[in-house]
């Protein structure tokens, strides 16, 4: 047996790649053997058996119900229940049944989910009853609702509506008063009077609390969760001016903290609950379609989305184990849903700008600027001889008084269009999502274009009872070609007296002369092409296994591959191409590829008032990726740019390739009792190849309870309680974002000559270190879900704590190793917070409808060990100065100097300094300024993040607006940034203009903005800026067509709408109210309080208009 | 009901059990292999490999401190008695992590310099270094202790005693202590004894050391350590060698052009001692386009007047960038001291010659109505900052009618650089005899120096340190790492006092902020606040006075 053994090693070994294939092929024949079947939803996969003679049908439909978790909806007055029939069935499924059990001529069913709708073939309330009430029952899109259990109140007499949502109810009293009735919808009533048809609009109810949620390698029911999981559906937001779905969902979800977004195309940070780890990545593993995804969240379309799922707590996100410390966001795209095709086609057309612009210096502006730096400085400043203080071109423009404004120069109103069509079915054994997706942005800084073009087929067939097959594929392409103009470098600073053009009309290189300063506009010159392409594919099999029931087989496979280029070619004509010389180009291409292999075996059951699931995943995923990037200058002739370099006269070639692997095996126990008590326990055990031999395995637990007090007898009695369950979870999850190779001693490569011949030359890169080790994050969540007041109210609450050790870190490292850092596990950091999230239905009377989502979040971290050493020998552990690293306090410290304001002319003034330059404060009492008075003096975490999101309709009218903030403040000074420090004066100095602010002079003794002083001060204090804002983020408003005018176009669904983003920000000091561009009233020296950018640094977001269509036929 | 159980898991076993037999093989799925970088492993295991690792210390070396950006430059003398910049140096804001501490990146540059130097050190003598012969590896050695050596030595001179360096850093470390400035010159001397007996007469390749690189840096080591005998003996070897002599007539490229030997030595291609050149000892090797060969070098930039900013009579643009003097724009300026003062003395000095000083200019604007007409005092005068405008600029910081072509416009200069040239050993022999006591022997030197620029010869008796920094500017200005050369000596005070003067158009002359705000502690630079921040399991004292 053993040599046995031995021999199937070695046959392994050797052919370890084709094996892993064809080991799953053999699996799945070996499975198929034993005869197995599909998942689904559950009227697919649910099989029933039944033997019954001489029974009636009323009989047979209880013994489905009695089997299953079938629940019939049926009036017995309009379908006979009572004729017996004689019925053998062994393992069908419940559509089948009914088939066998009705005249398809006489009764019509429809499954939702697990109630089934019986109702008569062209049933008509006429033939039964003169006093007869009927109607149509639509959900609030317009689409009728089948199923739909109508009840005279206080009596069990009622019915449901039929496939096209038509009821009738006869024999009804005078003073009745109906009750309609849906499951996952709110009930409503409706007095009868007199009338007789009464159409009514269901509508959702806020807490899907039966929505069926993903969790990684399965879904389960959002009651059943024992986790924290967030979740928001795509309906609405698809209306909204937003070309990443990850704005779409900016402030909805507490705890997933999203980005701002300023350049067109650009994905947003992501950040789920608090800051986790001192150096390595921060970023959610996103999972497309029960997959992990390593591809740009932009490459999906948004209308291509279905929901989206964000695993927040340790045991939700455990499951995914090794890489799910910053918790986990699952997307999950569109599937047929209808019979019938359904068309659907979305488009919108737009314009975007600058949300807010620089303010600054005009020409005049500018040359109060330079006299006053000038006598600030001690040099003469003389308006009569101005002139000598200018370079000769801005010394003409003077004179003239020509002036540019480079800013205006530089951005537009850039358009931007958007086209979503989409088909999708779902027949007998067929279901299918088939989309095209085209983007077209032109950005409001000009040359940022990108357009976007995105094809999917989602597609699934059930071969047979036991073995269903689908697939899902993505092609994107993304073209981001086109070079941006250097808005938001010092390039716009460029002296509002330089020259654009010389005589001849030709862009001159540098406006005024500063090498500092090429011309902006240069940059239209430059040939650019940025291409990517994206393929990403899963190819999926469910099998269900026989004899053991509720034993699933799933495997997938699937495969990201990534081409992308980035051509660029600088001509003559432009500064770096002419300085090549004769053109400059960079060539880079490069190509990498992620697949994936999931074998999930799951097994569920309910015995009695036991559910049991179990699942067992095995996986292993891969990448590999190669990139060459050419570089050639010189070039002998310029027509054919970058597609000919052989013409160059100078070549450099650079050529990258990485590789890692990762192994995973994951169980997970699932367990509730009578829906009332509930255990889910996960293991995970991951290998990484990027950590160094002995270090690359590690293992991940978890486990979560659940308790359901509103199934508890003693709050039944309580009937404002519709739902409350309380939860509670610990787990274990780690973080491996160091990347491949990070373990090794690396070794630059570069190049020398020794006089003209070229050699190769290396020298140390980074250091290695051989005792790496995964970074975890334990973690502990309290949630609260409820539902109450009828569910108008809803919500839930988490609070968290975790703690991360381990951290895997780069540690910067005194420069006598001659190594700027090292990657090592060290430290301790703690997340603490809180997390709200309320649904409300504010107000719900005929007609009108406003719903309002809130959330809300708040995160504390610190640090709480870090190297464990105590050199100072003063009895607390040692901060890390040179990190900004401090024991107890937030990752986001910002240690230096503080300042109370600027050095007035009769302050007591030390040496080093003057009137007008901002005073360090002595914050050791030594008596002097130096090292030791730098302290922490804020953080650039905020304090707290709010979203309120709202939407109002009114018949056919909806409005919808989302307002998002965050805000600093608090006693550990929270949200802040350097983004006003004094570069103001560099630009003077170096002949540019400036931003305009109100500066110290001997005449305006502020405290905000030092004077006009050029040269280095001793001590440089850091001078923060809160970045509280508050945001309308989103507003749209739809209007959509009537029932009758859509009959008549032979649609379902016909909307228009309008919409904005990012139309109003306020920021802390709005009360002054300096308006900088319209509806931005802000004293935020920097860019965008959210982008966080500092002055200069980074461009402005965009705000943008929209006006849209949607059709649904 | 248990048995189903039992018999639901088990055949659950058996498939799993089925499935993930193959793995417990499979285990090098996750073995990491390099796929693009070499790691120390495989890079040092042959001639071929350290040869390349060699090349990587002069790839560092001219990468860290030559061709870096401009706050770098200050170890070429900017902010002493040579030149003062535009931006201003108030010394009183040189601090450890200031607005100026940006020249301290030389501390980071040495000892990244030094940490390649131990790696190629201590894997010489591995077992995987496979060597074909002794030599080669003796060779190896002795040229990457002669780096270590030159780093050490410029941080000794730069922030006095430092930590000397001196094993492969392969785990971190955070304790590192200041050893004395002598221990460090001490270390220095002992890799350069070890040096000079291995490494050969001949560069391997243009631009490699040689045993003449290693005694002319032995000889300033002893010089810091006040060994004077032996600075004359290593000194003496190099100026003894008959392969090295000061260039007396004209050479290489462009005898073709009016000028002087002096001039010649700063054309481009004739610098390395395949040109013909017998005066470098050690030169920087740059080639413009070719793969490796270097960003080039900013002095045209910095050392220039800012013609292009200077206005003809009318207002209007006076200057183009052309081809022969590039792109200046006085990024620092000539102290008064350094224009006029050194040169009064002697003023038909060769260095002084209109070909290697330029100090007269003409409108090269064809659109200016002046073209081709002198730029006059008076026009000068009335602009703001003048100093940049009138300066007089060093020819040697530039490569009038050899600039790439098109590329005159970006101050960068292609042409080789001199680390090590044999006048510098002639002036560090004298320094020595002057330490020694020997003036005569100490004006020998100067004199021979002084020869070749057809400069009266000087008086023993006039001889003193302060003459032979003036010597080492009117021979080695703008090459000259004039900033170790003053701190070594502990002179740099005294001379930015001295010196450090703004010579305006009018004539008339200013003190520096340089000069009125140096005080005596800024002999030493600070040490980096980041490295004693960083260094966290020891203290690593501040100079006085930071």
């Amino acid at each position: 047996m053993k040599k046995f053994l031995n021999l199937v090693c070695l046959l392994l070994r050797q052919h370890r790649k084709k094996l892993i294939v064809m080991r799953n092929t053999v699996l799945i024949v070996l499975i198929s053997a034993l005869q197995v079947f599909a998942t689904g939803s559950y009227a697919q996969t649910k099989t029933i058996s039944l033997a019954m003679n001489d029974a009636t049908i009323r009989e047979v439909l209880y013994a489905i119900q009695k089997q299953s978790e079938f629940y019939f909806l049926y009036n017995s007055e309009l379908i006979d229940v009572a004729k017996k029939v004689d019925i053998t069935i062994e393992e069908e499924k419940v559509d089948k049944i009914l088939t066998r059990l009705f005249n398809k001529n006489e009764v019509d069913f429809l499954i939702k989910d697990r109630y089934i709708v019986l109702t008569p073939v062209g049933g008509n309330a006429e033939l039964f009853d003169q006093r007869t009430v009927s109607g149509t029952v639509t959900d609030q899109s317009g689409q009728p609702l089948p199923g739909v259990t109508v009840l005279i109140k206080g009596t069990t007499q009622g019915t449901v509506t039929n496939t096209d949502g038509n009821y009738s109810l006869s024999n009804i009293p005078e003073d009745a008063t109906l009750v309609y009735s849906f499951v996952g919808m709110r009930t409503q009533e409706v007095v009868v009077g007199g009338q007789i048809s009464i159409n009514i609009v269901m509508e959702q109810e806020t807490i899907g609390i039966e929505e069926v949620v993903a969790i990684g390698y399965g879904t389960i029911s959002k009651k059943d969760l024992t986790g924290s999981v967030s979740s928001v559906r795509f309906e609405d937001q698809i209306l909204n001016a937003n070309i990443n779905v990850m704005q779409a969902m900016q402030g909805y979800l507490p705890g997933l903290n999203i980005g701002a977004v300023t350049e067109s195309g650009e994905d947003p940070s992501l950040l789920i609950r608090g800051t986790t780890s001192l150096s390595t990545g921060q970023s959610p593993l996103i999972v497309v379609d029960g997959v992990i995804y390593n591809g740009s969240i932009s490459d999906i379309s948004t209308s291509d989305i279905e929901r989206i799922d964000v695993l927040k707590d340790a045991s939700s996100a455990a499951i995914f184990g090794s890489r799910s410390a910053n918790g986990v966001i699952i997307i999950t795209t569109k599937q047929g849903k209808s019979e019938k095709p359904v068309f659907d086609f979305n488009t919108y057309h737009g314009a975007q700008v600058i949300a807010n612009k620089y303010n600054v210096c005009n020409a005049n502006e500018y040359i109060k600027l330079i006299l006053d730096y000038r006598s600030a400085n001690g040099m003469e400043a003389d308006i009569n001889n101005m002139e000598a203080y200018l370079d000769p071109l801005e010394g003409e423009n003077y004179r003239n008084g020509t002036e540019n404004d480079w800013g205006e120069l530089m951005t537009q109103a850039g358009p931007i269009s958007q086209y979503d069509l989409s088909v999708s079915g779902s027949t007998a054994r067929t279901n299918y999502y088939l989309s095209g997706s085209f983007t077209d942005q032109e950005g409001a800084v000009m040359g940022d274009d990108f357009t976007h073009t995105s094809l999917r087929a989602n597609f699934s067939n059930d071969i047979s009872n036991w073995l269903t097959i689908g697939m899902n594929a993505m092609y994107s392409n993304k073209d981001y070609s086109g070079v941006a103009l250097p808005y938001s470098s010092w390039s716009l600073l460029s002296s509002p007296l330089g020259t654009i053009y010389d005589e001849t009309g030709d862009l001159v290189f540098y406006p005024h002369n500063k090498t500092m300063f090429p011309n902006p506009l240069l940059n239209q010159r430059v040939k650019d092409s940025e291409v990517s392409n994206n393929l990403f594919s899963v190819l999926y099999a469910d099998i269900k296994i026989p004899k053991i029931e509720g034993l699933k087989y799933h495997f997938d496979y699937s495969d990201n591959l990534r081409f992308e280029k980035h051509h660029q070619f600088w001509g003559t004509n432009t500064v770096s191409g002419y300085q090549a010389p004769n053109g400059h180009v960079t060539r880079i291409n490069s190509e990498n590829r992620s697949w994936l292999i999931n074998n999930i075996l799951s097994y569920s059951r309910q015995i009695k008032k036991h559910q049991v699931e179990a699942t067992i995943v095995y996986s292993r995923e891969g990448y590999v990726g190669e990139s060459s990037n050419l570089t050639a200058k010189n070039f002998s002739s310029e027509v054919l740019e970058w597609n000919a370099i052989e013409l160059a006269g100078y070549l450099a070639v650079n050529t990258n390739a990485s590789e890692n692997n990762t192994e995973a095996f994951m169980s997970r126990f699932l367990y509730n009792y009578d829906n009332k008590y509930y255990l889910t326990a996960t293991f995970r055990r991951d290998g990484f190849s990027g950590f160094p031999a002995g270090g690359k395995y590690a293992n991940f637990p978890s486990a979560s309870l659940g308790w359901v007090i509103s199934e508890e007898d003693f709050t039944k009695s309580l009937n404002w309680i519709n739902f409350l369950k309380l939860r509670l979870s610990y787990g274990v999850n780690g973080n491996q974002a160091l990347g491949a190779y990070s373990s090794l001693s690396k070794m630059e490569l570069n190049n020398y000559v020794y006089d003209k011949s070229s050699v190769v030359a290396i020298y140390s890169g980074s250091m290695g270190n051989n005792d790496l080790t995964w970074e975890k994050t334990k973690s502990w969540n309290f949630g609260i879900d409820f539902s109450v007041l009828n569910n108008r109210l809803s919500g839930e609450i988490n609070v968290y704590k975790s703690n991360t050790t381990d951290q895997l870190v780069e540690r910067s490292l005194p420069s006598m190793t001659g190594y700027n850092n090292v990657w090592t596990n060290l430290g301790e950091v703690q997340n603490k917070g809180i997390e709200v999230e309320l649904n409300s239905i504010i107000l719900s009377t005929s007609g009108f409808i406003w719903k309002s989502h809130l959330s809300f979040s708040l995160n504390r971290n610190k640090i709480v060990h870090l190297y464990g050493t105590d050199t100072d020998g003063d009895g607390k552990e040692d901060d890390d100065i040179g990190n900004s690293w401090f024991i107890g306090k937030s990752i986001g410290a910002i240690y230096n100097y503080k300042t109370d304001g600027i050095y007035q002319i009769d302050d007591d003034i030390p040496d080093g300094f003057v009137a007008g330059k901002f005073r360090p404060v002595d914050v050791d009492g030594s008596g002097e300024l130096d090292e030791n008075d730098r302290t922490v003096i804020g953080c650039t975490e905020p304090n707290f993040r709010v979203g309120f999101y709202n939407e109002m309709k009114y018949k056919n009218i909806s409005l919808s607006f989302m307002i998002n903030s965050i805000q600093g403040g608090g006693k550990n000074n929270y949200y802040l940034s350097d983004s006003r420090s004094n570069r103001v004066i560099e630009h003077i100095h170096s002949g540019a203009s400036a931003i305009k602010r109100d500066y110290w002079t001997l005449e305006n003794p502020t405290n905000e903005y030092p004077g006009l002083y050029y040269g280095g001060e001793k001590y440089q204090p850091a001078v923060l800026e809160d970045r509280s804002f508050v945001r309308l983020q989103d507003i749209t408003l739809a209007y959509g067509f009537s029932k009758t005018v859509l009959n008549k176009l032979g649609v379902n669904n016909l909307k228009i709408y309008l919409s904005g983003k990012n139309l109003l920000t306020l920021t802390k000091k709005y009360k002054e109210k300096v308006l900088r561009e319209e509806g931005y009233f802000t004293n935020f020296t920097g860019m965008d309080p959210e982008a966080g950018t500092n002055l200069l640094m980074g461009t402005p977001v965009m705000r943008t208009y929209i006006i849209g269509l949607n059709i649904n036929f | 009901m248990k048995n189903n159980i039992i018999r639901i898991f088990g055949k659950l076993i058996l498939v799993f059990g089925l499935y993930f037999f193959p793995v417990s093989c499979d285990e090098e799925f996750l073995d990491e292999i390099p796929k693009d970088f070499l790691t120390p492993n495989n890079a040092y295991t042959n001639l071929d490999g350290f040869e390349t690792a060699i090349n990587g210390l002069h790839y560092l070396v001219r990468e860290h401190f030559w061709n870096g950006n401009w706050k770098q430059y200050a170890l070429f003398g900017n902010h002493t008695d040579y030149t003062f910049s535009y931006n201003k140096l108030d010394y009183n804001a040189l601090s450890a992590s200031g607005i100026w501490a940006g020249f301290l990146v030389y501390w980071d540059s040495a000892y990244k310099l030094i940490q390649n130097a131990n790696t190629i050190i201590s894997h010489a003598e591995m077992d995987e270094a496979k060597w074909n012969s002794n030599t080669d590896k003796l060779q190896i050695i002795a040229e990457a202790k002669f780096f270590r050596a030159w780093g050490h030595k410029i941080l000794a001179n730069l922030f006095g005693g430092v930590p000397i360096v001196d094993t492969e850093i392969i785990s971190p470390k955070y304790d590192y202590v200041r050893n004395t400035r002598d221990e460090v010159y001490q270390f220095c001397k002992e890799d350069l004894e070890y040096a000079v007996v291995n490494l050969p007469d001949e560069e391997k390749s243009p631009g490699r050391i040689t045993k003449a690189a290693a005694n002319h840096l032995l000889s300033e080591i002893n010089i810091c350590l006040e060994n004077w005998q032996e600075a004359i003996d290593a000194a003496s070897l190099v100026i003894d060698d008959p392969d090295y002599e000061l260039m007396a007539e004209r050479f290489g490229a462009r005898t073709d052009i009016e000028g002087d030997v002096y001039w010649d030595l700063f054309q481009i291609g004739n610098q390395n001692r395949n040109s013909g050149n017998k005066e470098s000892i050690w030169v920087i090797q740059e080639e413009y386009g070719a793969t490796g060969g270097g960003n080039g070098c900013l002095w045209e930039w910095m050392w220039g007047p800012w013609l292009t900013s200077i206005k003809d009579p009318d207002g209007n643009s006076g200057f183009i960038t052309d081809d022969e003097f590039g792109w200046p724009i006085a990024h620092r300026t000539p102290t008064y001291w350094l224009q006029q003062v050194v040169w009064e003395d002697d003023w038909d000095d060769m260095r002084n010659s209109s070909y290697n000083i330029r100090r007269e200019f003409y409108y090269n604007n064809p659109k200016s109505n002046y073209y081709g007409q002198k730029v006059t005092k008076e026009v000068l005068i009335p602009m703001s900052n003048n100093y940049r405008y009138c300066q007089v600029y060093y020819m040697k910081a530039t490569t009038p009618w050899d600039h790439p072509k098109g590329i005159y416009n970006t101050g960068i200069v292609w042409k080789d650089i001199y680390a090590m040239r044999l006048a510098e050993t002639y002036l560090l022999r004298a320094e020595a005899y002057l330490g020694k006591g020997d003036k005569q022997k100490a004006a020998d030197d100067i004199n021979v120096v002084r020869a070749r620029a057809n400069a009266t010869p000087v008086d023993a008796d006039d001889v003193d340190i302060d003459f032979i920094l003036d010597e080492r500017a009117r021979e080695l200005a703008v090459e000259e790492m004039r900033s170790c050369t003053l701190m070594r000596l502990g002179l740099l005070y005294d001379r930015v006092k001295k010196y450090s003067y703004i010579l305006w158009a009018d004539g008339s002359v200013e003190a520096t902020k340089e000069n009125t705000t140096i005080q005596p502690h800024n002999n030493l630079w600070p040490i980096p606040q980041t490295a004693i921040d960083l260094n966290s399991e020891a203290t690593l004292e501040q100079n006085p006075g930071y």
